[in-house]
């Protein structure tokens, strides 16, 4: 048992996942400037859960079940999340080498395929390869056991198989 | 299924790629910062297993009586803030609804957006707040240099704001919050102005200089300028790609039927609280608005993108303008000071209608005494009435003498707000 710095514990957690919900936010709504607003407000909603007396236990997947309702929120109030103006101007992304602006180019169709696939796939996907989070810590953040989350991955992996022929 | 996986795990590479940019990262670690220093939390002996358990406050049991004391003063504190929100320049809680409640409000707008929007709703404040001060007839010449200099600060600001965000591209929401801040300006132009000419009707001195004078001229600048900066806007979102326009203006038609229907809600749900007249002139208002909407569907229809985009902002203003005009005229009543001509005329009135009912008392009465056939009893049970009755009379003028010296002493009275909104004289917004 140690004394804790909430504090600097917080703004550590801000240093290892601001990217992470801000990409989980950016992903969603393909707004980077919204993204950003989401994210400082998914960690200003933390810290004040935990002022109010909530305790966490797996703060990572708290902040991305806060930046989650956040989005769900935010795209309730949106008439359109603007996907085609996102697949026509691209990710808004650093420069890069053309070799893997090639790559990228199937990764864009890939995703575009994504977003038409029913929306538990569509999530589990973006969750697990966009996010990186694993099927443990997806099944923390939907509330479903972790054998759930697998087969889904599975199953959607499946449906991406037979709408991608090509690759 | 490799492939896709392959493909998967490039999309997850992609996906790294997006990323804050250092500047922004560190200005939104600092606004957390500050955030957290505004919201402290005690800390108390906590584990930290598996990487992250946060343990929030657990007070032991001697602790308990100081932790009721801290939430009876977060509570006070929050029943202030709460009370501060009503609160206007020159009041005791002003700094409160200023420096804490809308200093909150700054921490979370991160982007240009955000920044821009929350100076439109502060302008939007401190001319309500103007207002309202000018209708309870409190406008005195220190509170109007303080006021002054405040519009003009938020002004600025309001306007670099917006610039920012059309420097930075984003000459839609630009062109659309500049339009917003105008009709603000604009309608609260319009309220101080009936304001000033409602009490100057009621003011015994008719050459008496207009108080408001100054702050309404600094409005009409302040829109001018409003206008300018819309004007730019609506030019960007103009010569941008046209696909990119088509989506604005198509966005713009959606967001101003949605304006539309709302204040036509709110119409009709308020309608029986509104003179005719007001209510014909919203109506009016509401007509306008509609026009405009007609007008640039049919300039859309036509593959005029820009010109269909900028009709829909005169169509989304004048709804603005007749949701914020209603808002007013139900809730603003104005403290004009009575002339003295007036409080006499009001005195000689509540003497009248005593008068009158002494009358009729009277007439009540008679009959009674003029009967010939009543009995000797019946003689003496009226005599008793008689008594009563002019001691109720007595004190009935006392209490009239009473009513008219408090009528003379406050020298004031409400009158509802009734605005010129100018509809029918070929004013566009």
């Amino acid at each position: 048992m140690r004394q804790v710095d909430p504090q600097a514990d917080f703004l550590r957690a801000y240093d290892d996942y601001a990217d992470a919900i801000f990409r989980h936010c950016y992903f969603r709504l393909y707004d980077r400037e919204r993204a950003r607003e989401l994210m400082q407000e998914t960690f200003a909603r933390t810290w004040r859960y935990l002022v109010d007396g909530g305790q966490i236990d797996h703060l990572r997947a708290f902040l991305y079940r806060t930046a989650r309702n956040l989005i769900i929120d935010e795209q309730r109030r949106r008439t359109n999340v603007s996907l085609d103006e996102f697949l026509e101007k691209g990710i808004d992304l650093a420069p890069v080498s053309g070799k893997i602006l090639e790559v990228a180019a199937d990764a864009h169709r890939l995703l575009d395929v994504i977003h038409q696939l029913p929306k538990e796939y569509k999530e589990v996907l973006l969750l697990r390869y966009v996010d990186g989070l694993a099927p443990r810590e997806i099944a923390h953040l939907t509330g479903e056991s972790a054998n759930v989350i697998s087969v889904r991955i599975h199953r959607a992996r499946r449906r991406l198989r037979q709408q991608f022929p090509a690759v | 299924m490799n492939m896709i996986r392959r493909v998967l795990q490039q999309l997850g590479r992609e996906g790294y790629r997006v990323h804050l940019q250092p500047d922004e990262r560190q200005q939104g670690r600092q606004q957390l910062l500050e955030f957290m220093a505004s919201h402290p939390l005690r800390t108390l002996p906590a584990t930290r297993t598996n990487g992250f358990v946060w343990h929030a406050l657990r007070p032991a049991f001697w602790l308990r009586p100081a932790l009721l004391a801290g939430c009876l003063v977060v509570a006070v504190g929050a029943s202030t803030v709460t009370a501060a929100e009503q609160a206007l320049p020159g009041e005791l809680l002003y700094g409160v609804k200023i420096y804490v409640t809308e200093g909150v409000r700054g921490w979370l707008a991160v982007t240009q957006e955000a920044k821009a929007r929350l100076a439109v709703s502060r302008t939007q404040r401190r001319l309500e707040e103007t207002t309202r001060l000018a209708a309870l007839q409190r406008m005195d010449a220190e509170v109007l240099g303080a006021v002054e200099t405040r519009l003009q600060a938020q002004a600025d600001q309001t306007t670099h704001e917006i610039e920012r965000l059309q420097a930075k591209g984003n000459a839609e929401v630009a062109a659309q919050l500049s339009s917003t801040y105008e009709a603000v300006i604009k309608v609260n132009e319009l309220l101080l102005q009936s304001i000033e000419s409602t009490v100057q009707a009621h003011q015994d001195d008719q050459d008496k200089p207009r108080a408001l004078a100054p702050v309404i001229s600094q409005l009409q600048a302040q829109g001018a300028a409003a206008a300018s900066v819309r004007s730019d806007a609506e030019a960007q979102v103009a010569d941008a790609p046209q696909e990119k326009t088509r989506v604005a203006a198509e966005r713009k038609l959606k967001s101003v039927n949605k304006s539309l229907e709302s204040v036509r809600a709110q119409l009709d749900r308020r309608r029986s609280r509104l003179t005719t007249e007001a209510a014909a002139q919203l109506e009016a208002q509401v007509d306008q608005a509609q026009l405009a909407l007609t007008d640039g569907q049919e300039t859309l229809e036509v593959g005029a993108y820009g010109a269909a985009f900028a009709r829909f902002q005169v169509a989304e203003r004048t709804a603005t303008r007749a949701g914020l005009l209603l808002k007013a005229q139900e809730q603003l009543r104005v403290q004009v000071p009575l002339r003295q001509d007036a409080v006499k005329a009001k005195s000689k009135s509540v003497e009248a209608d005593q008068d009158r009912k002494d009358k009729d008392n009277d007439g009540e009465r008679k009959p009674a005494v003029d009967r010939r056939e009543q009995s000797q009893n019946d003689r003496n049970n009226t005599r008793d009435n008689e008594a009563k009755q002019s001691q109720e009379n007595n004190s009935r003028q006392e209490a009239s003498k009473e009513l008219k010296e408090n009528l003379e002493a406050t020298s004031t009275g409400q009158l509802q707000l009734n605005v010129n909104v100018g509809v029918g004289e070929g004013v566009e917004w």
